[in-house]
């Protein structure tokens, strides 16, 4: 089993690598990241704050902007172009599929942030001349990449029932309310009506909620979250990830083709 | 319309010409009344609340935090000082994005008071004193514009002594909190402050510094009881210290007072320094 | 033990407002090293026959067999090769990066892989734009990657949906000679066509669908009857039907 999702990993890595959008979506961020040295500039002496702060979001973007325009099309052009057809005829299973094509793109988009860290990074020892701080903002970017993997899954799912458009569309709405937590629970205790609260506590589990992954605030003032934190955010990846995973087996599945 | 299609090239080459002419006039009038009115009054008339711009941060806090400092950096250099500008609105957006990112406190409380919103810089300054518990600069800063700016020495005197109890603060803290505690009245607890220092610092400047405070101090003390001695005398206070030297009670101001303002209180005869 | 057995099958499709029955009591039955042209015209529901056949959809009712088991079971798939209609493939990839690609899938060792590849790219006359992306492959090459991909794993039976389609003469002849030899080595070859003149050459047994019905079935001879070419008596055939119909 494991030799074909490596198959589809591999051809999906293949595929999307090639893909000209990446291309342009690198040079937005190593553009966000070069900017950042001019406006480091006129920012009153907080150039070093300015740059590493462009530069972790430039990564992150970087990976959001990926899995949107390319994680999107992933599956439908599939459908839509009958490549699937034919791969589905084969001895494999959807399941084999889905994780395949997790796998590859979470393997581009890995490929594609070590690059852009790797000038990030450069930008940075040229302009502070150590190597201080380094590690703690890998963790944040490591962090940011284990995000974009879910992302990637949601992506997966909505793809293989919508089209590219409605799947981002879709894709980054969850994106959005994953990240507006805090509102969503500053809503819920401003409730006084007990099943509305009930409503959108459940709507908050059920959400993904991605602020967990972002130590991009904190790594700037060197500090990080306490290890159990760490932990638990890891968990909690794993489980919604292989929920999702579930899901869009479940979804795949059922689809007539 | 046709009659027009039907005119020679010249006349129609010549009309837009013309028209053109109008164009530039009019803008160019337009931006020469404008210029005037911004002069007055900020041009720019909205900045999001900030609440609503962290609700909508989406996990770029930081980098919206940088953003927007960048353009209140800018928009200081246009129009930050105006008396409604959004001046305060910037600092608030960055540091409830970032709420530890020092600078713009810091900014603030220079900026601000300036313009007259001191009220305003303490609102960004008790933000970040709970933030950043370790900065000095924070409260040190807003006690000293407190006393340059509204004479508030009881204000200046509660932020500096939080800036007295945070960690690597400058050895002067202490010596500006006597001198601010003599400017508030308060000349026994200023003595005894400048006492303090005097036995503990290591520093020889502001040893020299203290000694020195101490027997401006003791003069004022001084000066204060001959004001008592001249009311048992003649029955009323003094008008001014002058009164002292021409009723003989006292030679001269000691040079070290000299340049102090003092105001006599008519009705209990304590000495105010300007 | 036939090759291929489709039962009383029957396929409808559900949608929000209505439903459409695209294939209705379809029965045929192929034996191993036969092959079966499967004609008929557009939205007969020919690809949706092929689709049941190769597990990609279940029928409504009714069962379909190939080579003795269901055709979603993995076994069957390691037996079969299926060829979609006007394939178009990974546009990035070269031909023979997706020859490979497939072939991992199939799970072929890697010398085996290799030496596979090779012989398939030359017999379908690829092996020159091997490393060429499938994007600027023509239609005719395309047809051709479809076919060699489809014979990766050496497969007992063959499905093939148009695959004819868009060959220029020479092309079809190369195609068809392949055909031949495959049939010679006794697989099993099943494939829908509206190429009626190609059909005549190379099928043993042809069956006629039109709306979901199957409407005749015999060998190429039984069918023509007394006319001239396959093309005239099918064209007879389902104009009878429709006028018997309505």
């Amino acid at each position: 089993m494991f030799n074909r999702v490596l198959a589809i990993a591999l051809n999906t890595f293949r595929e999307s690598i090639r893909d000209r959008i990446l291309f342009v979506v690198a040079v937005f961020a190593l553009f966000i990241i070069g900017s950042s040295l001019f406006l480091g500039s006129i920012s009153l002496d907080q150039d070093i704050k300015i740059i590493k702060d462009f530069g972790l979001t430039a990564i992150f973007l970087l990976q959001i902007f990926i899995i949107i325009f390319v994680g999107a099309n992933l599956i439908y052009k599939e459908v839509e172009r009958k490549t699937f057809f034919l791969i589905l005829s084969k001895p494999i299973k959807k399941s084999e599929v889905i994780m395949g094509k997790w796998l590859g793109l979470s393997l581009t988009i890995f490929l594609m942030t070590a690059l852009t860290s790797l000038m990030f990074f450069g930008v940075l020892f040229i302009k502070i001349g150590t190597l201080n701080g380094i590690p703690y903002l890998i963790l944040a970017i490591l962090l940011g990449f284990i995000e974009a993997t879910l992302i990637i899954m949601i992506s997966i799912l909505f793809s293989g029932f919508t089209s590219p458009i409605l799947s981002s569309v879709y894709t980054v709405s969850l994106f959005l309310i994953g990240h507006s937590s805090s509102v969503v629970l500053g809503i819920i205790d401003r409730q006084d009506n007990v099943i509305i609260k009930y409503i959108f506590s459940v709507l908050y589990y059920i959400f993904p909620n991605l602020e967990k992954f972002n130590i991009r605030n904190d790594v700037l003032y060197n500090s990080i979250p306490v290890f159990q934190t760490l932990a638990l955010t890891v968990v909690y990846a794993l489980a919604y990830g292989a929920a999702l995973f579930l899901i869009a087996k479940f979804i795949f599945d059922r689809r007539e083709y | 319309m046709r009659i027009f299609f039907r005119l020679s090239s010249v006349f129609q080459i010549t009309a837009l010409a013309v028209l053109f002419l109008v164009v530039f006039w009019s803008q160019t009038g337009y931006n020469h009344f404008f210029k005037d009115r911004r002069l007055h009054y900020p041009a720019q008339v909205f900045l999001a609340p900030a609440t609503l711009v962290e609700s909508s941060s989406f996990g770029f806090r930081n980098f919206l935090a940088d953003v927007f400092w960048i353009q209140s950096v800018q928009y200081l250099i246009i129009e930050g000082l105006l008396k409604n500008s959004f001046m305060f609105q910037y600092l608030d957006i960055v540091t409830t994005l970032d709420p530890r990112f020092e600078y713009p406190y810091l900014f603030a409380n220079l900026i601000l008071p300036r313009k007259g919103s001191i009220d305003e810089a303490r609102f960004l300054t008790d933000r970040g004193i709970e933030a950043i518990p370790s900065s000095w600069q924070i409260p040190f800063y807003l006690g000293v514009q407190y006393k340059v700016f509204s004479k508030d020495y009881e204000q200046a005197l509660k932020y500096m002594n939080i800036a007295a109890s945070k960690p690597g603060k400058p050895d002067y803290v202490d010596s500006l909190i006597a001198s601010y505690t003599l400017r508030s009245g308060d000349q026994t607890s200023a003595r005894e402050l400048f006492d303090a220092i005097y036995k503990t610092t290591t520093n020889e400047f502001i040893k020299q510094s203290a000694k020195a405070w101490i027997q401006e101090i003791d003069h004022i003390g001084l000066i204060q009881s001959l004001v008592f001695g001249y009311k048992r005398l003649y029955g009323v206070y003094p008008q001014t210290i002058d009164d002292l030297i021409t009723r003989k009670l006292i030679g001269k101001i000691p040079d070290d007072i000299k340049s102090f303002r003092f105001i006599i209180n008519q009705e209990t005869g304590m000495l105010i320094i300007e | 033990m036939s090759a291929i057995e489709i039962k009383e099958v029957v396929k409808t499709y559900f949608n929000r407002r209505d439903s459409s029955t695209v294939v209705d009591k379809l029965s045929i039955g192929v034996e191993r090293g036969e092959v079966f042209g499967f004609l008929g015209p557009n939205g007969a529901g020919k690809t949706t026959t092929m689709k049941m056949l190769v597990g990609l959809t279940r029928p409504t009712s009714g069962a379909l067999k190939v080579l003795g088991e269901k055709p979603d079971a993995p076994e069957v798939k390691k037996k079969i090769g299926f060829m979609p209609e006007s394939s178009s493939f990974y546009l990035y990839l070269s031909g023979k990066e997706f020859l490979s690609f497939i072939a991992d899938i199939f799970g072929l060792s890697k010398d085996k892989k290799e030496e596979k590849i090779n012989k398939l790219l030359h017999e379908v006359n690829l092996y020159e734009a091997r490393d060429v992306q499938i994007r600027k492959y023509s239609k005719g090459m395309g047809q051709r990657l479809g076919l060699a991909q489809a014979l990766i794993n050496d497969p007992e039976v063959l499905f093939l949906d148009e695959p004819l389609d868009g060959l220029d003469p020479m092309g079809r002849a190369e195609a068809k000679e392949l055909l031949i030899k495959l049939k010679k080595a006794e697989k099993t070859i099943f494939f829908n066509s509206h190429i009626l003149s190609d059909v005549e050459d190379i099928c043993d047994r042809v069956g006629i669908i039109d709306k979901g019905h199957l409407i005749a079935v015999g060998t190429v001879k039984e069918i023509k009857g007394d006319f001239l070419t396959l093309e005239e008596a099918f064209v007879n055939i389902i104009k009878k039907e429709r006028i018997k119909n309505s």
